[in-house]
Protein backbone atom coordinates (compact mmCIF):
# COMPACT_ATOMS: atom_id res chain seq x y z
CA UNK A 1 0.00 0.00 0.00
CA UNK A 2 3.05 2.24 0.39
CA UNK A 3 2.86 3.76 -3.05
CA UNK A 4 -0.74 4.84 -2.43
CA UNK A 5 -0.07 6.30 0.98
CA UNK A 6 -0.05 10.05 0.68
CA UNK A 7 0.17 12.78 3.26
CA UNK A 8 -2.23 15.74 3.21
CA UNK A 9 0.59 17.82 1.78
CA UNK A 10 1.14 15.44 -1.13
CA UNK A 11 -2.60 15.08 -1.57
CA UNK A 12 -3.08 18.84 -1.80
CA UNK A 13 -0.67 18.88 -4.74
CA UNK A 14 -2.61 16.10 -6.47
CA UNK A 15 -5.89 17.93 -5.82
CA UNK A 16 -4.84 21.11 -7.55
CA UNK A 17 -2.94 19.28 -10.30
CA UNK A 18 -6.09 17.34 -11.07
CA UNK A 19 -7.58 20.72 -12.01
CA UNK A 20 -4.86 21.28 -14.62
CA UNK A 21 -4.02 17.86 -16.03
CA UNK A 22 -5.28 14.30 -16.14
CA UNK A 23 -3.81 12.40 -13.20
CA UNK A 24 -2.10 9.08 -13.73
CA UNK A 25 -3.64 5.83 -12.52
CA UNK A 26 -1.70 5.53 -9.25
CA UNK A 27 -2.25 9.21 -8.55
CA UNK A 28 -6.00 8.84 -8.95
CA UNK A 29 -6.13 5.80 -6.68
CA UNK A 30 -4.03 7.38 -3.96
CA UNK A 31 -6.12 10.55 -4.12
CA UNK A 32 -9.34 8.53 -3.76
CA UNK A 33 -7.97 6.52 -0.85
CA UNK A 34 -6.79 9.58 1.01
CA UNK A 35 -10.05 11.49 0.51
CA UNK A 36 -12.03 8.52 1.86
CA UNK A 37 -10.29 8.75 5.20
CA UNK A 38 -9.44 12.44 5.46
CA UNK A 39 -12.35 14.84 6.01
CA UNK A 40 -10.12 17.87 6.03
CA UNK A 41 -8.75 17.14 2.57
CA UNK A 42 -12.29 16.39 1.36
CA UNK A 43 -13.33 19.87 2.54
CA UNK A 44 -10.24 21.28 0.85
CA UNK A 45 -11.35 19.70 -2.44
CA UNK A 46 -14.81 21.25 -2.10
CA UNK A 47 -13.28 24.66 -1.43
CA UNK A 48 -11.02 24.34 -4.48
CA UNK A 49 -14.00 23.54 -6.69
CA UNK A 50 -16.00 26.42 -5.25
CA UNK A 51 -13.04 28.71 -5.85
CA UNK A 52 -12.94 27.67 -9.49
CA UNK A 53 -16.67 28.05 -9.99
CA UNK A 54 -16.72 31.49 -8.35
CA UNK A 55 -13.73 32.70 -10.32
CA UNK A 56 -15.13 31.50 -13.62
CA UNK A 57 -18.52 33.13 -13.19
CA UNK A 58 -18.72 35.72 -15.94
CA UNK A 59 -20.23 38.35 -13.69
CA UNK A 60 -18.24 41.56 -13.77
CA UNK A 61 -20.92 43.73 -12.24
CA UNK A 62 -18.90 44.60 -9.14
CA UNK A 63 -16.09 46.05 -11.24
CA UNK A 64 -16.06 49.82 -11.63
CA UNK A 65 -16.53 51.30 -15.11
CA UNK A 66 -13.88 52.95 -17.22
CA UNK A 67 -12.62 56.06 -15.36
CA UNK A 68 -13.31 59.37 -17.10
CA UNK A 69 -9.63 60.24 -17.43
CA UNK A 70 -8.83 56.96 -19.14
CA UNK A 71 -11.82 57.35 -21.40
CA UNK A 72 -10.57 60.75 -22.54
CA UNK A 73 -7.07 59.42 -23.10
CA UNK A 74 -8.37 56.54 -25.19
CA UNK A 75 -10.70 58.82 -27.14
CA UNK A 76 -7.74 61.05 -28.06
CA UNK A 77 -5.64 58.05 -29.09
CA UNK A 78 -8.43 56.79 -31.29
CA UNK A 79 -8.68 60.16 -33.02
CA UNK A 80 -4.94 60.06 -33.72
CA UNK A 81 -5.28 56.51 -35.01
CA UNK A 82 -8.07 57.48 -37.37
CA UNK B 1 -23.65 48.99 -39.25
CA UNK B 2 -21.01 49.40 -36.64
CA UNK B 3 -19.53 52.81 -36.00
CA UNK B 4 -16.01 53.06 -34.54
CA UNK B 5 -16.72 56.46 -33.02
CA UNK B 6 -19.37 54.92 -30.83
CA UNK B 7 -17.31 51.93 -29.62
CA UNK B 8 -15.81 53.68 -26.62
CA UNK B 9 -19.16 55.03 -25.53
CA UNK B 10 -21.02 51.81 -26.06
CA UNK B 11 -18.50 49.16 -25.00
CA UNK B 12 -15.86 51.05 -23.01
CA UNK B 13 -17.20 50.16 -19.58
CA UNK B 14 -17.84 46.55 -20.53
CA UNK B 15 -14.36 46.04 -21.98
CA UNK B 16 -12.72 47.80 -19.05
CA UNK B 17 -14.55 45.62 -16.49
CA UNK B 18 -13.67 42.50 -18.44
CA UNK B 19 -9.98 43.47 -18.57
CA UNK B 20 -9.80 44.73 -15.00
CA UNK B 21 -11.03 41.46 -13.57
CA UNK B 22 -8.27 39.60 -15.43
CA UNK B 23 -5.42 42.08 -15.02
CA UNK B 24 -6.13 43.25 -11.45
CA UNK B 25 -5.07 46.76 -12.35
CA UNK B 26 -6.91 49.86 -13.59
CA UNK B 27 -3.91 51.05 -15.51
CA UNK B 28 -3.28 47.78 -17.34
CA UNK B 29 -7.00 47.40 -18.02
CA UNK B 30 -7.19 50.88 -19.57
CA UNK B 31 -4.19 50.11 -21.75
CA UNK B 32 -5.74 46.84 -22.87
CA UNK B 33 -8.97 48.62 -23.84
CA UNK B 34 -7.00 51.21 -25.77
CA UNK B 35 -4.94 48.57 -27.59
CA UNK B 36 -8.11 46.69 -28.41
CA UNK B 37 -9.90 49.66 -29.91
CA UNK B 38 -6.83 50.71 -31.89
CA UNK B 39 -6.44 47.19 -33.25
CA UNK B 40 -10.15 47.06 -34.03
CA UNK B 41 -9.89 50.32 -35.92
CA UNK B 42 -7.16 48.86 -38.10
CA UNK B 43 -9.00 45.60 -38.67
CA UNK B 44 -12.34 47.28 -39.20
CA UNK B 45 -12.73 46.19 -42.80
CA UNK B 46 -12.32 42.58 -41.71
CA UNK B 47 -15.19 42.77 -39.26
CA UNK B 48 -17.83 40.74 -41.03
CA UNK B 49 -20.68 41.47 -38.71
CA UNK B 50 -21.13 37.71 -38.32
CA UNK B 51 -20.77 38.18 -34.57
CA UNK B 52 -21.97 41.12 -32.55
CA UNK B 53 -19.69 44.11 -32.31
CA UNK B 54 -19.15 43.47 -28.60
CA UNK B 55 -18.25 39.83 -29.15
CA UNK B 56 -15.79 40.84 -31.85
CA UNK B 57 -14.17 43.48 -29.63
CA UNK B 58 -14.04 41.07 -26.66
CA UNK B 59 -12.27 38.54 -28.88
CA UNK B 60 -9.56 41.09 -29.61
CA UNK B 61 -9.40 42.12 -25.94
CA UNK B 62 -8.77 38.51 -24.86
CA UNK B 63 -5.56 38.47 -26.88
CA UNK B 64 -4.54 41.86 -25.56
CA UNK B 65 -4.99 40.60 -21.98
CA UNK B 66 -2.71 37.62 -22.57
CA UNK B 67 -0.18 39.97 -24.23
CA UNK B 68 -0.32 42.32 -21.24
CA UNK B 69 0.30 39.50 -18.77
CA UNK B 70 3.19 38.16 -20.84
CA UNK B 71 4.83 41.58 -21.00
CA UNK B 72 4.23 42.22 -17.31
CA UNK B 73 5.67 38.83 -16.42
CA UNK B 74 8.85 39.63 -18.33
CA UNK B 75 9.26 43.12 -16.99
CA UNK B 76 8.24 42.77 -13.39
CA UNK B 77 8.77 39.18 -12.46
CA UNK B 78 11.95 38.26 -14.23
CA UNK B 79 14.44 40.25 -12.11
CA UNK B 80 13.08 38.95 -8.81
CA UNK B 81 12.53 35.30 -9.54
CA UNK B 82 12.54 34.62 -5.81
CA UNK B 83 8.76 34.67 -6.10
CA UNK B 84 8.77 31.31 -7.85
CA UNK B 85 11.45 29.74 -5.75
CA UNK B 86 10.14 30.52 -2.32
CA UNK B 87 8.06 27.55 -1.17
CA UNK B 88 7.86 28.62 2.47
CA UNK B 89 4.52 30.40 2.14
CA UNK B 90 2.64 27.20 1.47
CA UNK B 91 4.80 24.65 3.26
CA UNK B 92 3.98 26.37 6.54
CA UNK B 93 0.40 25.14 6.09
CA UNK B 94 1.54 21.63 7.02
CA UNK B 95 3.13 20.13 10.11
CA UNK B 96 6.23 17.95 10.01
CA UNK B 97 4.30 14.80 9.24
CA UNK B 98 2.53 16.46 6.31
CA UNK B 99 -0.85 17.07 7.98
CA UNK B 100 -2.73 20.35 7.55
CA UNK B 101 -2.17 22.64 10.50
CA UNK B 102 -5.60 24.16 10.03
CA UNK B 103 -9.00 22.45 10.09
CA UNK B 104 -11.11 23.64 7.15
CA UNK B 105 -14.76 24.50 7.23
CA UNK B 106 -17.50 24.11 4.65
CA UNK B 107 -17.92 27.32 2.71
CA UNK B 108 -21.35 26.56 1.34
CA UNK B 109 -22.39 27.92 -2.02
CA UNK B 110 -24.46 31.04 -1.47
CA UNK B 111 -27.34 31.64 -3.82
CA UNK B 112 -28.48 35.13 -2.84
CA UNK B 113 -27.36 38.04 -4.99
CA UNK B 114 -26.07 39.83 -1.93
CA UNK B 115 -23.83 36.94 -0.93
CA UNK B 116 -22.61 36.41 -4.49
CA UNK B 117 -21.67 40.02 -4.80
CA UNK B 118 -19.82 39.82 -1.48
CA UNK B 119 -17.83 36.86 -2.76
CA UNK B 120 -16.95 38.65 -6.01
CA UNK B 121 -15.69 41.57 -3.98
CA UNK B 122 -13.67 39.29 -1.69
CA UNK B 123 -12.17 37.52 -4.70
CA UNK B 124 -11.19 40.81 -6.23
CA UNK B 125 -9.46 41.86 -2.99
CA UNK B 126 -7.69 38.54 -2.71
CA UNK B 127 -6.44 38.61 -6.31
CA UNK B 128 -4.82 41.94 -5.59
CA UNK B 129 -3.02 40.49 -2.58
CA UNK B 130 -1.52 37.62 -4.54
CA UNK B 131 2.13 37.87 -5.49
CA UNK B 132 2.20 39.22 -9.06
CA UNK B 133 3.87 36.13 -10.49
CA UNK B 134 1.17 33.90 -8.98
CA UNK B 135 -1.65 36.22 -10.04
CA UNK B 136 -0.39 36.20 -13.62
CA UNK B 137 -0.35 32.41 -13.88
CA UNK B 138 -3.67 32.05 -12.09
CA UNK B 139 -5.32 34.65 -14.31
CA UNK B 140 -4.12 32.99 -17.51
CA UNK B 141 -5.34 29.61 -16.30
CA UNK B 142 -8.66 30.41 -14.62
CA UNK B 143 -9.73 33.74 -16.10
CA UNK B 144 -8.43 33.44 -19.65
CA UNK B 145 -8.85 29.67 -19.77
CA UNK B 146 -5.40 28.88 -21.17
CA UNK B 147 -4.09 25.31 -20.93
CA UNK B 148 -0.94 24.66 -18.95
CA UNK B 149 0.95 24.12 -22.20
CA UNK B 150 -0.08 27.53 -23.46
CA UNK B 151 0.82 29.17 -20.15
CA UNK B 152 4.29 27.65 -20.36
CA UNK B 153 4.71 29.02 -23.87
CA UNK B 154 3.42 32.48 -22.99
CA UNK B 155 5.51 32.87 -19.86
CA UNK B 156 8.45 30.72 -20.91
CA UNK B 157 8.30 28.53 -17.81
CA UNK B 158 8.34 24.76 -17.32
CA UNK B 159 5.20 22.68 -16.75
CA UNK B 160 6.34 21.86 -13.23
CA UNK B 161 6.89 25.51 -12.49
CA UNK B 162 3.40 26.36 -13.74
CA UNK B 163 1.82 23.66 -11.55
CA UNK B 164 3.73 24.77 -8.49
CA UNK B 165 2.69 28.37 -9.03
CA UNK B 166 -0.95 27.46 -9.63
CA UNK B 167 -0.87 25.36 -6.48
CA UNK B 168 0.50 28.22 -4.44
CA UNK B 169 -1.91 30.70 -5.98
CA UNK B 170 -4.91 28.52 -5.11
CA UNK B 171 -3.73 27.89 -1.54
CA UNK B 172 -3.09 31.54 -1.07
CA UNK B 173 -6.49 32.56 -2.47
CA UNK B 174 -8.17 29.92 -0.34
CA UNK B 175 -6.67 31.32 2.81
CA UNK B 176 -7.48 34.90 1.90
CA UNK B 177 -11.09 34.05 0.98
CA UNK B 178 -11.56 31.99 4.12
CA UNK B 179 -11.02 35.14 6.18
CA UNK B 180 -13.53 37.13 4.15
CA UNK B 181 -16.55 34.92 3.60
Amino acid sequence: MGMFNKTCKETSVLVTQSMDRKLGWTERISLKIHLKVCDNCARFVRQMHLLRSWVSSEDESNQPGLPEEGRQRIANKLKEGD
Amino acid sequence: MSNPAGWLEEHGDYLFRYARRRLFSDELAEDAVQETLLAALKAYEKFSGASSERTWLTGILKHKIVDAIRIQAREITAPTSSDEDDPSDWEALFDQSGHWVETFRDWGDPSSEFEKSRIRQALDDCFRRLKPALAQVFSLRELSGLSNDDICKELDITATNAWVMLHRARLSLRECLDNRI
